[in-house]
């Protein structure tokens, strides 16, 4: 049987020595004498306690609220409540004690859900926050410092004696925070600060790497195991240096008025309750680096999924498309079939002619919009569009379309041209009244370390002469990318060809503008499919 | 004048064929009209045309169906009508042997086209000129002379030779003769038969005036011609 001393009297623990040793402790049984006239300082407990009065009596505060020791009273003691025991009698108080250490769950420390809204790339903070709430609610001190001994956070209460000395709460400035924390070893360390108090430092420990310490205790015992005068015992506490300087005896008295003595076991108590803080902060790093990479995961696959459904939505509005356009064909081409006999009935032969071209038009468009088409089929389909267009200006429009046999069987985006002729209607010709369009086509045979020909497509209107502006601003158009006339163009001719052709808006020779296309000579299919593939897939 | 009924259930393809036939003159006689499949099958046992225009979509039988009903029994050039060609339209009517596709509204370049290919020779506007070539594709391989031509035509031998000359840019002799020797050289080159028989399926009863015509027409006598379409 082990008796410790205390300030307000002893304390005879009731089980082998080695028992306090073990990292599992468990339960502590001791009885315990308080001398006549002595007060057991205010203090937590970190632990559970159970106490039957024997002999004596006195009044104990219990979370505040007074208790009347006498003989035969028993009292239970939750983890985290005050104590403070003052015996006003003439002859000792005697109880029986059994204590059991706080058995936190170190899972349970971790407020994971708030661990969701950290964002703090310092995984020790990161923990720190995790694992702060919890702390409030056992109420003890301590300080948390990185690797290198920096403070990064302190807890809101210290002992008074503390806060009063060395102003603990206010500044960094109190010899227990620059103790060095072993120099990097991943071991504990407990020492005795200047003034007398016992502090424990366990090493927080995640995946071989130091993250910090996490310092606490500031206790103070007389004659414990981590009191600062035992020589034998094995957790010998070191004395901070500059602590020779200090005359310990005298810090002794005056800590003992303000620190109580603090049993053996709820020193170890304390102690493994910041190992398993220690623990938990651990592991909320492993959780968090699960966590971080669950969302990783979740963050790709949530995005291939969406792609995935963006794509299945763009194929079933295309699917729809077709399939309304093929209901819709049937009908569209009988109607205009039986327009075009009216119109034969009542002598209208150009009415007759604009319906067949209209019809070849609408024909034309009916394909799958990203097939390629010979060049050939394309300029039908711009004579087609603007024989139309000259329904409207019978005398004003004239247009040629002059085209190599050779460049007729190069493969080009379908409906690629139409926009840029239409558009030289809605800009270009600015109102005139004279519309003039040229359209030319050629093919060029392939130059220096070239394997295919070019081909050259060039539309050039009349109008006022383009400016620079102008010219650029068709050019911003046209890469805007808003799927909308030119840039469908642009689009279409980089699905086609990547990167290898070239486009180029100029004025005209006198007025007006040009507009160039150069891409590469692939021949066409005789036959386009109505699902064709991108040029240069052969 | 080319025996042809036109099967579609809308009026309008009628009326367009119609207009353009007597407008264009071409050598067609327009001989019934069916509205759906079952009159178009009926009809055409019926007539015996040599020229159909028939819809897809028809209530009743459609287009396909009808051809298949009539096959073997007519030996009608079909043309088929529709008013949207998808590929599988187009691959079905290759398939049962259709001489063209038009599409709707049926536009007169197509339609002349197709009526040219179908027929197998080119047909002007003149109608007599038309009669003489009706007459000439269908009797060059055997023996024939202008006075067969002025009977059918009830015209004058003097008549037709001047009129032949204005539309068709050649004398009715010299285009008789084209006419065999090119029939000669599709026999020889696929081998169908030798010089001799060839000579005398294209209507040539005397060797010399086969081989002097070949030569003629072709630069080439028969034997280099037959050498030369070995290789």
């Amino acid at each position: 049987m082990r008796v410790q001393k205390m300030d307000w009297g002893y304390i005879e623990w009731m089980e082998p020595e080695n028992a306090m040793e073990g990292n599992e402790a468990s339960l502590h049984v001791g009885k315990v004498y308080i001398d006549p006239g002595k007060t057991m300082l205010p203090h937590v407990h970190y632990e559970e306690q159970f106490v039957y009065v024997l002999e004596g009596r006195g009044t104990g505060y219990i979370n505040g609220k007074p208790q009347k020791f006498e003989p035969g009273a028993i009292f239970y003691m939750p983890a985290g409540c005050t104590h403070e025991f003052v015996n006003q009698g003439e002859s000792p108080v005697i109880h029986l004690m059994a204590s059991s250490p706080v058995s936190i769950d170190p899972d349970n420390l971790i407020d994971k859900a708030g661990a969701d809204s950290v964002e703090t790339q310092h995984r020790l903070y990161a923990a720190i926050e995790a694992v702060r709430p919890q702390f409030l609610k056992v109420n003890m001190s301590f300080v948390i410092r990185g690797a290198s001994g920096q403070v990064m956070i302190k807890s809101s209460s210290f002992p008074t004696f503390c806060e009063k000395t060395c102003g603990i709460l206010k500044t960094n400035a109190c010899p227990c925070l620059k103790q060095a924390t072993g120099g990097g070893e991943t071991s504990e360390n407990t020492f005795v600060c200047p003034y007398g108090w016992t502090i424990f430092q366990v090493p927080i420990l995640w995946e071989e790497q130091l993250l910090g310490y996490i310092q606490g205790g500031y206790i103070r015992q007389s004659h414990g195991r981590f009191a600062g005068d035992r020589g034998e015992s094995p957790a010998q506490p070191q004395v901070v240096e500059g602590a020779a300087s200090i005359n310990r005896e005298a810090y002794a008295s005056v800590a003992s008025e303000n620190g109580f003595d603090t049993p053996d076991s709820s020193a170890f108590g304390l102690l493994q309750l910041l190992r398993k803080v220690a623990r938990a902060l651990r592991n909320f790093c492993e959780y968090d680096q699960s966590r971080r990479e669950l969302l990783e995961k979740e963050k790709s696959l949530s995005h291939s999924l969406d792609t995935q459904r963006l794509l299945e939505d763009h194929l079933r509005t295309t699917e729809h498309t077709v399939t309304n356009l093929k209901i819709n064909n049937h009908f569209l081409f009988n109607t205009l079939n039986s327009m075009a006999a009216m119109a034969l009935e009542s002598g209208g032969m150009s009415l007759y002619q604009s319906i067949i071209d209209l019809s070849k038009m609408l024909r034309y468009s009916v394909r799958i919009q990203n097939s390629q088409v010979p060049l050939r089929m394309e300029m039908d389909y711009l004579k087609a569009y603007l024989k139309l267009q000259r329904l409207r200006y019978p005398e004003d429009l004239t247009f040629t379309i002059q085209m190599e046999e050779e460049a007729g069987d190069g493969a080009v985006p379908f409906n690629f041209l139409q926009p840029i002729v239409e558009n030289a209607f809605t800009h270009g010709f600015s109102g005139q009244k004279e519309k003039r369009l040229e359209i030319r086509a050629l093919k060029k045979e392939p130059q220096e370390g070239e394997a295919r020909g070019r081909l050259w497509v060039s539309i050039r209107n009349s109008g006022p002469p383009v400016t620079r502006e102008q010219s650029h601003a068709i050019r911003m158009q046209m890469q805007s990318g808003n799927s909308h006339g030119l840039s469908m163009v642009y689009e279409k001719l980089r699905a086609a060809y990547g990167d290898a052709f070239w486009t180029e808006i100029l004025p005209g020779d006198k007025e007006g503008m040009c507009f160039t296309i150069r891409m590469p000579f692939v021949p066409a299919d005789e036959e386009p499919d109505e699902c064709g593939t991108g040029i240069g897939d052969r | 004048m080319i025996k042809t009924i036109i099967c579609d259930d809308e009026p309008a393809t009628r009326n367009i064929i119609s207009h353009f036939l007597e407008g264009e003159n071409l050598p067609l006689e327009i001989a019934g009209y069916a509205q759906d499949g079952r009159e178009a099958v009926r009809l055409i046992r019926e007539l015996d045309p040599r020229l159909v225009f028939l819809d897809i979509n028809m209530p009743g039988l459609n287009g396909f169906q009808v051809i298949e009903e009539i096959a073997g029994t007519s030996e009608a050039k079909i043309i088929i009508m529709t008013a949207f060609a998808s590929f599988q339209n187009a691959q079905q009517a290759l398939r049962l042997g259709v001489c063209d596709i038009l599409p709707k509204p049926i536009d007169f370049e197509q339609l002349r086209t197709a009526i040219t290919r179908a027929v197998g020779w080119n047909f002007t506007s003149n109608e007599t000129v038309n009669l003489m070539l009706e007459y000439i594709h269908a009797h060059y391989r055997e023996g024939m002379g202008l006075e067969d031509l002025a009977r059918v035509t009830y015209s004058t031998e003097n008549h037709l030779s001047r009129l032949f000359k204005k539309y068709m840019d050649t004398t009715i002799l010299s285009y008789v003769h084209e006419l065999r020797i090119e029939e000669a050289c599709s026999l020889l080159k696929s081998r169908k038969c030798d010089i001799q028989e060839a000579a005398y399926q294209v209507g040539y009863g005397s060797l010399n005036n086969f081989y002097k015509y070949f030569k003629r027409y072709t630069g080439q006598t028969p034997a280099q011609f037959l050498d030369q379409s070995a290789l």
